[in-house]
């Protein structure tokens, strides 16, 4: 017997030198035509303005904002605005019956004051979409760029209060039930007020987690006609006080563009990159000639104590 | 009755030698260098006498990214008199590599007829196990109490091929030879992610992803390679498949020719279709890819198959210098692309990862010529190799497209030339057995989809007091890969010198990787552009993420 005996060990570099120079960047640049696109959302609900956003696609070498100086009450105030956001067009929402005409108004600040953005909103009172109606809107620019939409008014939510319990026992689980809606899903949110003057910031560590648990939400399929709320397991702080808080309860129905648009397309980019982010073709639901949505809410809420 | 036995195994040192330089530069921080990679392999040789020979071999090989990270917290607040002692560690622990078993036994039963059989089994795996824990004590006034919490995350893919297969030649038959056998592959997956979370008094455990499969081909096959004349030589065979997972009889017809036209020059044509029963489910538009999800094909897809059609040249002349033209069609059916979605989904009361249950019907085709100039003998060695390629895939969402790693054209030029011979005087009596190599590549970019414009993709909170609703930049793209990243080129050179020490040969080494410094875009990295006098965005930026940069390595490799 002839044995050949061979070992082998490989040592790989011990040293290295590598040179790495400055990134090239280069303007990124498209000859996209700009597209409208639209968030028009009408509510039956008293609490939620129905308003629509109208805002513009940007070429890749465009300008995304713009620095502003204005003067408010006297105040001399400079923040940067948006371009996405069209602030000139004609937006004209009707019923078939009787058009309203929108206007613009800025309406939302972010907290830093870098940027404004705004929508248009009815300023009268007789705007009072009914479940089932049909409508239609109507957007056009000075500029040349138009797009119409058309959604019909769901049902109104109705939860069945009367079955509701007085109070909510941390420890306990509800029952909640609601008026089924054979072609309409619904969406249902339950919270506390409390969270809201306590915000939890979990870098901090340190203020009490008074959302834990509480915070769900539920996607409700048509025909659907209960949820069982149950606080979630969380960790236990000896810090929280629940004497004056109250849990709060949001059912919200909407009609089949929102729920597309928001719900069943929302959690599924056409296309998404590490170093860039997400993005597709530019989705629509209820909009022609742009994109965007224009959808319609109803919704129904309730509140009760929560005890621990 | 003889035999022979090789092992072979290497490992980087480099966390090796960052650790001893920690230690000795009197670190106490804690950190060791996380990543390692090992490989080992192992082949005996046994021929029990003249007529049966058992082979052995073993292929081991990891790369680990270990490390752990501790902490120690005291804190005190005067006010509340509450303070607190804990103690958190972070660790991942996270193996991934293969290895394989075989054992063949080799019986010549007559001089014509040989048996084959084998015994095999192979294993891929990943395991990412992530786990962090703090524990502690606090005191507050009187009161006293302690904490636990841990959080396990574990996610693994591990792919276990095992196969036996039989193969008789019969060379019995004037200008015939006959091969057969039958091969039975039986595959386990085991796909899954883990979540544990603890405390002192309560424990949840969720399983997300659980993907537990078992598939087995069964496969009959023959093939008889036949002489017609002392020029013309067929190739015919096929093979017939069963997947445990489909009542389908698969059948693979092949068919090859080979014609030589000259002594030195052949003209070879093959055609054959080829059934694949796995395949791999990761996202198409992931950036960087470190691990492949490997799948048995569902019950309910069909499966995927190419049909190829390969003719090509081949001359050899007699200085040892091989010229080879091929080109080649082939197109796919069946293959699957993987929907990509939301990373986790609630179902049921539950979290589940997105299930590698939805799929893209793809279909695809390529052709393409290839060149080949090689020289095996001599003081220059090397060859030139070009390969022109056009690959497509088609999905109805996208239409026909590149997919990612297509390149039409790629240069590849590998040499290595012995600069002082034995004997050399002078310099070269110093230099002599010094090995010069290089290697360059040059190809198009690969395909990426390009952004054509920004909005502001609308989302919604629905929050039960107010609800809201905002927007997120997002981007308008183009068509799918429709653009292509920057000319790729690399050009690496090196040198090599064996020697010997007291008795033991080694080989010292310097390469110098990507020499021009060329930046070869992986991808394309963004960011805003902005007015750095007023801060306004005003447009957007791309940059490569560059590959390997210019890099010098030197170093042993030494045989004991």
């Amino acid at each position: 017997m002839r044995l050949i005996s061979i070992s082998f060990f490989c040592i790989v570099s011990f040293s290295c030198l590598s040179i790495e120079g400055e990134l090239d960047w280069e303007d990124v640049t498209s000859d996209h035509e700009s597209v409208l696109n639209i968030m028009g959302l009408l509510s039956t609900d008293s609490l939620v303005t129905s308003m629509v956003r109208v805002h513009r696609s940007l070429a890749m070498d465009e300008a995304s904002d713009t620095l502003m100086r204005d003067t408010i009450f006297g105040n001399i105030v400079i923040y940067y605005a948006s371009r996405y956001v069209v602030r000139d067009a004609e937006v004209t929402v009707s019923n078939g019956q009787q058009d309203y005409l929108f206007e613009y108004t800025d309406f939302e600040m972010s907290e830093d004051d870098t940027v404004v953005v705004g929508g248009y909103v009815y300023n009268g009172d007789d705007l009072q979409p009914q479940a089932g109606e049909a409508w239609t809107l109507l957007v056009t620019t000075p500029g040349g760029l138009s797009a119409n939409g058309e959604t019909t008014i769901p049902p109104v939510p109705q939860l069945i209060k009367e079955e509701l319990p007085d109070t909510f026992h941390l420890s306990q689980t509800m029952d909640i039930r609601w008026q089924t809606m054979p072609d309409n899903y619904q969406i249902i949110n339950a919270g506390n007020v409390l969270a809201y003057f306590f915000v939890y910031d979990y870098y901090e560590d340190s203020k009490p987690d008074y959302a834990c648990g509480l915070w769900q939400e539920e996607i409700i399929s048509p025909d659907e006609a209960s949820w069982t709320y149950r606080r979630e397991i969380c960790k236990d702080d000896p810090f929280l006080d629940w004497e004056e808080d109250y849990l709060l309860i949001n059912l919200m129905s909407m009609d089949d563009n929102y729920f597309d648009y928001f719900i069943r397309y929302a959690g599924d980019p056409e296309f998404s990159s590490l170093f860039l982010g997400e993005g597709g073709s530019g989705r629509s639901f209820g909009i022609e000639g742009g994109i965007g949505v224009f959808g319609a809410i109803g919704i129904d809420r309730h509140y009760m104590p929560i005890v621990p | 009755m003889k035999g022979s036995w090789m092992f072979a195994g290497r490992r980087t040192y480099f966390d090796q030698f960052v650790n001893a330089i920690l230690w000795l530069s009197g670190d106490d921080s804690g950190f060791e260098f996380p990543y390692y990679f090992y490989d080992y392999q192992i082949k005996v040789n046994l021929d029990v006498n003249p007529d049966h020979r058992l082979t052995y071999s073993r292929f081991y090989g990891d790369d680990v990214l270990d490390f752990e990270f501790t902490d120690q917290s005291e804190s005190y607040d005067i006010l509340t008199d509450y303070s607190e002692n804990s103690r958190s560690t972070f660790a991942i622990n996270w193996p991934w590599g293969n290895h394989s078993n075989s054992l063949t036994w080799r019986w010549l039963i007559s001089p014509q007829l040989v048996a084959k059989t084998f015994v095999a089994n192979s294993r891929y795996r990943f395991h990412f196990d992530m786990s962090f824990s703090e524990t502690g004590n606090w005191t507050s006034g009187n009161e006293l109490g302690s904490f636990s919490d841990a959080f396990l995350f574990d996610f693994f893919d591990i792919v276990d091929d095992r196969t036996i297969e039989t193969e008789i030649s019969w060379h019995g038959l004037a200008n015939h030879q006959l091969m057969g056998g039958v091969q039975i592959k039986r595959v386990n997956y085991d796909l899954g992610m883990e979540f544990e979370y603890s405390n002192l008094d309560t424990t949840i455990y969720l399983n997300p992803l659980k993907m537990q499969d078992q598939t087995q081909e069964t496969s009959l096959f023959f093939q008889d390679k036949w002489d017609i004349t002392s020029n013309l030589a067929l190739q015919l065979g096929a093979r017939f498949m069963d997947y445990s997972l489909h009542d389908t009889l698969y059948i693979d017809p092949r068919f090859g020719l080979k014609f030589l036209l000259r002594q030195d020059l052949s003209f070879k044509l093959a055609i054959g279709r080829y059934h694949q029963f796995l395949t791999i489910a990761n996202p198409e538009d992931e950036s960087l890819r470190i691990i492949d999800f490997w799948l048995g094909i569902p019950a309910e897809r069909q499966a995927p198959y190419a049909d190829h059609l390969i003719l090509g040249i081949e001359y050899l002349s007699e200085e040892n210098w091989l010229f080879r033209a091929e080109t080649y069609y082939k197109h796919f059916e069946n293959l699957i692309t993987l929907k990509q979605g939301e990373l986790f989904q609630e179902e049921q009361d539950e979290l589940r990862f997105t299930p590698f249950n939805e799929f893209y019907d793809t279909k695809g085709y390529a052709y393409g010529l290839e060149l080949l100039y090689k020289k095996t003998a001599g003081r220059l060695r090397g060859w030139v190799g070009y390969t022109y390629a056009e690959t497509k895939r088609h999905i109805d969402k996208y239409g026909w497209y590149y997919p990612k790693y297509d390149r039409t054209h790629t240069l590849n030029l590998v040499g290595d030339v012995e600069l002082f011979k034995e004997g050399s005087s002078g310099i070269g009596s110093y230099l002599k057995g010094v090995h010069f190599s290089t290697s360059l590549q040059a190809a198009s970019g690969q395909p990426f989809t390009p952004p054509i414009g920004r909005y502001e993709q609308w989302n919604a909170n629905h929050d039960p007091w107010e609800p809201s609703w905002y927007g997120v930049q997002s981007f308008l793209v183009g068509r799918k890969n429709s653009e292509r990243l920057p000319f790729y080129f690399r050009w690496d050179i090196g040198f090599k010198q064996n020697k010997t020490f007291i008795g033991f040969p080694y080989e010292r080494y310097i390469q110098l990787i990507n020499v021009t410094n060329a930046v070869n875009a992986l991808t394309y990295q963004y960011r805003n552009k902005v007015n750095r006098l007023t801060e306004e965005s005003i447009g957007m930026e791309r940059a490569a993420v560059p590959m390997f940069p210019f890099f010098l390595s030197f170093g042993y490799r030494i045989e004991i």
